[in-house]
């Protein structure tokens, strides 16, 4: 039974898996939570860890390399934090110490950015650390534990980094598969240090100075180790596979076994990719196409990638890369692909291109996707193509342009002849099917609007359904608007990650979005779509007017949230909306929702669970009267404490924590 | 912020005032046989910095306790560790230079880890940290407060030999004011160093280290003492040594005492310690040395080139003056209580 987690939160589930003895932290977004839920299971006693309240991430790193010497450790960060971590790294690799590192990743400035690409983790890539890459928080969870794995290995002894996408990884919240701590302690051996420095019958020097003889060979050793790990990595994946259910190699081919055009990509990004390519399969006029989605990035599966793309006779290969290698041909992985492929494959190797996207939080979506295969197709025919990287998203530079128009001149000049020569084909681009209902709530911050779709989306999960719910993160100030979108698939055992951003129900935790100036609550609402408001003093024919959406086929519900919450004197005003939820959408049915409330309702649970009950029962799309007087919350001290990363760690505690913290 | 006590007495002892338990009396040192560094170190001729690193050692050892040592980059890891360790049977732990103070945790961390596990007794091990000026004063601060603010038991050792050695003489924040070094040049425009040292114990007691001591290793009793002293008691504790260096000092190889006694003499280097009592919010300073007659700081400048240049100011050699005196006034209340004179007139003990 899969429990709903973000991403961080399962990679603390990782760390906590992985009994690991020491965890200093230094808190970064978008990786804290991960830190910020094993402080508070250290100090709750359910976890046996010596964490350490570090004052840099230099320090965290120095503190877990000193620690690693003797005993499991690791620690979380991403962005700056990770590049301050770098200095003291290279001695964890070069001491051969095994200690683990969980990133969020994200851009690393300047001009400064918060949110996901991969520039932290490129810029770590020679200090000598395996690297990982998961696409949501079920691999964060599992890679932390065969990395532990894969790392103390008496043939690698090696630290290792998971990387996971800040935001749509790291805040993302869905069902994650929890292990059982007896089967990952048959999986994971306690850890067994080599050279301790806590042994006085043996004494031992770390970090010597050693001359150019002994460094060369200490290094040719420390690259040799580092070659061990694509074969203990694919062992650790399929045992893992074996105990667990969910087998790991060093990268995932999805689509075609045969496939003339392959995207490759690593991360969370993967998750659209995995949908169009499924929807291009078989298409008529289609040649196979596939989705690489690549897990071990360093060291780089040279061989078995190559082998992997002439087997299935892969003429022309879109690296998709949510980062950039300054002054260099190509960015970090089609860099590498197209070196494992020159030198396995020589002039039989695919024709590779490479395409920048997702940089800065910069959305990755399905139709990128369809361009990326477009332009595969393209260069397959033997078409021209650029031999420097692609642009998603730049206005003035796009993929395929049909005229000197569509882009800046001084790029024409450039570029004209292989614009020309591509031909945009409309079969890439036919829409997707809509498989997914998907829910977007706009609400103020500090409203609780995640909380209530986290709730809602472990009552879907519990349901048999499955659910993705994926906040909007910022520099937003409390009562800033914000969003929040859940999805909900019902079809089939696949997961899927991928939001086609049509919304079945839009709400509005507040009447005042209505006139927000840069908010269209109507963009994306399906026809026939349900808008939700919590209101008291609005009719529906009132905000159907604001709307100017008085013929439409959308329908309109108001629940007088704030008016229940006050009434049952609760802070928040997210049961009495959840309630309301389930009136809208019946998707996820109310009665067996509502045993999953009765279980990890927020305190105070009674009041609550009577929220969830009110919000539902006066739900109504009808001419409902309402009270002149404007009702608001009084702002309390709960309301003032919160803090984005509150999120479910507090208020939604899963099954299995109740029973741990008894 | 804490309430000052001062000792009466002036001298080292072996026990502690203010805390109950009285620490190892060993006697006397050299009866004993242990061992320091072990040969093939590559320190120069005439270095106080492995000098003072075997004493400490030395006394540790006595202890009969497994010294885990986080050294920081410079002079003493360099030359102790080139592609052989000459530690002994001490483990060493060399993680960089900013991150002494982060080492010495993440080690009391794994410690920790190991006890609760039933690996490790952590009785048995004494945490040491051992780092330069340059690493101390300026690169390794934060993570040395940040150490001492968490409260971890462990000594960390700052061999201070006032400027950046390994590298080639840079100025530091140990550096003295008026001295030549590589980057603070004694000019025609500018002459030396300008700005005045800060000073080691007074950061570690703001930032709550349970016992500070400055040493050195001429005075090596007290250098012993000190550094058992600081086994001894809970909490993180800070021994700062003065450390000679002919090569950066521009001193011959062979006056390694004539200076360390100059500086001693003139009180250029003040011999005390400090224990807190945490209780009482008490911090109890003891005045170890006091020079036998008094003696102007132009006698201190006289041994070292590189106080070559202000020698020749008199009103540079008065504001180094200024700068001891000002530090010596600490001591007024010590000094009256046992007939001396203080402030710039001479006395005799």
């Amino acid at each position: 039974m899969a429990t709903v987690l973000s991403g961080n939160g399962a990679a603390a589930w990782g760390f906590r898996l992985s009994r690991v003895q020491c965890y200093p932290y230094y808190p970064i977004t978008p990786s804290t939570a991960c830190s910020q839920q094993i402080s508070r299971w250290v100090n709750d006693g359910a976890m046996n860890t010596v964490t350490i309240n570090a004052e840099s991430e230099h320090s965290a790193a120095s503190q877990i390399i000193a620690a690693g010497k003797d005993v499991r450790s690791g620690t979380a960060t991403s962005s700056k934090g990770l590049l301050y971590m770098i200095e003291v790294l290279e001695n964890a690799a070069g001491g051969s110490i095994p200690c683990g590192l969980f990133i969020g990743n994200r851009a690393t400035g300047a001009p400064i950015n918060i949110w996901a690409d991969n520039s932290d983790a490129y810029a770590m890539r020679d200090s000598g650390l395996i690297q990982l890459f998961a696409a949501d928080g079920q691999e964060a969870l599992d890679n932390i534990i065969q990395g532990y794995r894969i790392a103390e290995d008496l043939g690698v002894r090696l630290p290792f980094a998971v990387n996971l996408r800040g935001f749509t990884g790291t805040h993302a919240y869905e069902g994650v598969e929890i292990p059982q701590e007896i089967d990952v302690d048959r999986y994971l051996p306690p850890f067994a240090p080599l050279n301790p420095l806590f042994a006085p019958e043996k004494p031992v020097t770390y970090g010597a100075m050693l001359s150019a003889t002994f460094y060369r060979r200490h290094k040719r050793n420390q690259m040799a180790a580092m070659s061990n790990v694509a074969e203990v990595a694919l062992k650790a994946g399929r045992e893992f596979g074996e105990i667990f259910g969910r087998p790991y190699g060093l990268f995932e081919w999805v689509g075609d076994e045969k496939a003339e055009l392959v995207v490759a990509l690593m991360g969370e990004s993967a998750s659209p990719g995995d949908a169009v390519t499924r929807h291009l399969q078989g298409k008529r006029g289609i040649p196979g196409v596939a989705l690489l989605k690549i897990r071990l990035f360093s060291p780089f599966p040279a061989r078995e990638i190559a082998q992997a793309l002439a087997k299935a006779g892969t003429k022309a290969l879109v690296v998709f890369e949510e980062g950039l290698h300054h002054g260099a041909v190509f960015p970090p992985l089609a860099q590498r692909i197209a070196t494992a492929t020159h030198l396995h494959l020589g002039t039989d190797a695919p024709k590779v291109a490479s395409v920048i996207g997702g940089l800065g939080g910069s959305e990755v979506r399905q139709d990128h996707f369809q361009q990326m295969f477009n332009l595969a197709d393209n260069i397959a025919e033997g078409r021209p193509y650029r031999t420097e990287p692609y642009w998603l998203d730049i206005a003035e530079d796009p993929i395929f342009a049909e005229s000197e128009k569509e882009a800046a001149p001084q790029l024409w000049k450039r570029w004209g002849e292989v614009w020309k020569k591509q031909a945009r084909k409309e079969k890439y681009f036919d829409p997707l099917p809509k498989n997914t209902e998907e829910i977007r709530i706009y609400s103020r911050a500090g409203q609780g609007a995640i909380t209530s779709a986290v709730g809602f989306t472990g009552a879907g999960i519990e349901s048999g359904l499955q659910l993705l719910t994926v906040p909007a993160f910022g520099s937003e100030r409390r009562g800033a608007i914000i969003t929040t979108d859940t999805l909900v698939n019902d079809r089939g055992k696949r997961k899927i990650r991928s939001f086609n951003r049509a919304w079945d129900v839009v709400i509005l935790y507040d009447d005042t979005i209505l006139s927000s100036p840069e908010h269209n609550v109507l963009e994306g609402l399906k026809e026939g779509g349900v808008l939700l408001v919590n209101t008291s003093r609005l009719r529906v024919t009132k905000i159907r007017e604001i709307l100017s959406a008085s013929e439409s086929r959308l329908r309109v519900f108001t629940v007088p949230a704030s008016e229940i919450a006050q009434g049952l004197g609760l802070s928040h005003l997210n049961m009495a909306m959840l309630g309301a939820l389930h009136r809208v959408y019946e998707k996820v049915p109310f009665e067996k929702a509502f045993g999953y409330y009765e279980k990890h309702v927020p305190r105070p649970r009674e009041s609550s669970l009577e929220a969830i009950q009110q919000g539902h029962a006066q739900t109504t799309d009808r001419e409902a009267v309402r009270a002149k007087k404007e009702r608001r919350l009084v702002v309390s001290g709960d309301f003032l404490d919160w803090r984005p990363e509150d999120h479910s760690y507090d208020l939604w505690p899963t099954a299995l924590e109740e029973i741990q913290l008894g | 912020m804490y309430n000052i006590l001062y000792n009466r007495h002036i001298g080292t002892t072996p026990h502690s005032f203010l805390l109950p338990d009285p620490v190892l009396d060993v006697g006397e040192y050299g009866a004993i046989l242990t061992t320091g560094l072990s040969s093939g170190h590559q320190g120069c001729t005439g270095c106080g910095m492995v000098s003072g690193t075997n004493q400490v050692l030395k006394a540790l050892k006595l202890t009969g306790k497994h010294v885990v040592a986080s050294i920081g980059t410079g002079c003493n890891e360099v030359i102790t560790t080139q592609n052989t360790s000459c530690w002994g049977n001490v483990s060493v732990d060399h993680n960089n230079f900013p991150n002494t103070g982060a080492t010495l945790s993440g080690n009391v961390a794994a410690l920790r880890a190991l006890a609760r596990a039933g690996a490790a007794s952590p009785d048995a091990f004494i945490n040491l940290g051992m780092a330069g000026d340059g690493g101390t004063y300026d690169i390794g601060l934060q993570a040395l407060l940040a150490w001492i603010a968490r409260g971890e038991d462990g000594i960390y050792v700052c061999l201070n030999n006032q400027a950046y050695m390994n590298t080639g003489v840079q100025g530091s924040g140990a550096t003295p004011y008026g001295t030549h070094t590589s980057t603070t040049p004694f000019g025609k425009l500018i002459r030396g160093n300008q700005r005045t040292p800060q000073y080691l114990p007074d950061l570690a007691l703001a930032a709550g280290a349970s016992y500070v001591a400055t040493a050195c290793p001429v005075q090596h009793r007290d250098l012993m003492i000190k550094v058992q002293k600081a086994a001894a008691i809970e909490g993180p504790c800070v021994v700062e040594i003065y450390s000679v260096c002919p090569e950066g000092w521009k001193s011959e190889t062979d006056v390694f005492h004539e200076i360390t006694e100059w500086a001693l003499q003139t009180r250029s280097w003040i011999l005390y310690e400090a224990e807190r009592d945490r209780k009482t919010n008490t911090v109890l300073f003891t005045l170890n040395h006091v020079p036998e007659k008094h003696v102007g700081v132009a006698d201190y400048l006289k041994l070292q080139e590189r106080f070559a240049g202000m020698r020749e100011f008199p009103e540079m050699v008065e504001r180094a003056q200024e700068v001891i005196e000002s530090r010596w006034s600490f001591w007024q209340p010590v000094l009256q209580a046992n007939g001396i004179q203080g402030g710039d007139k001479a006395h005799e003990l």
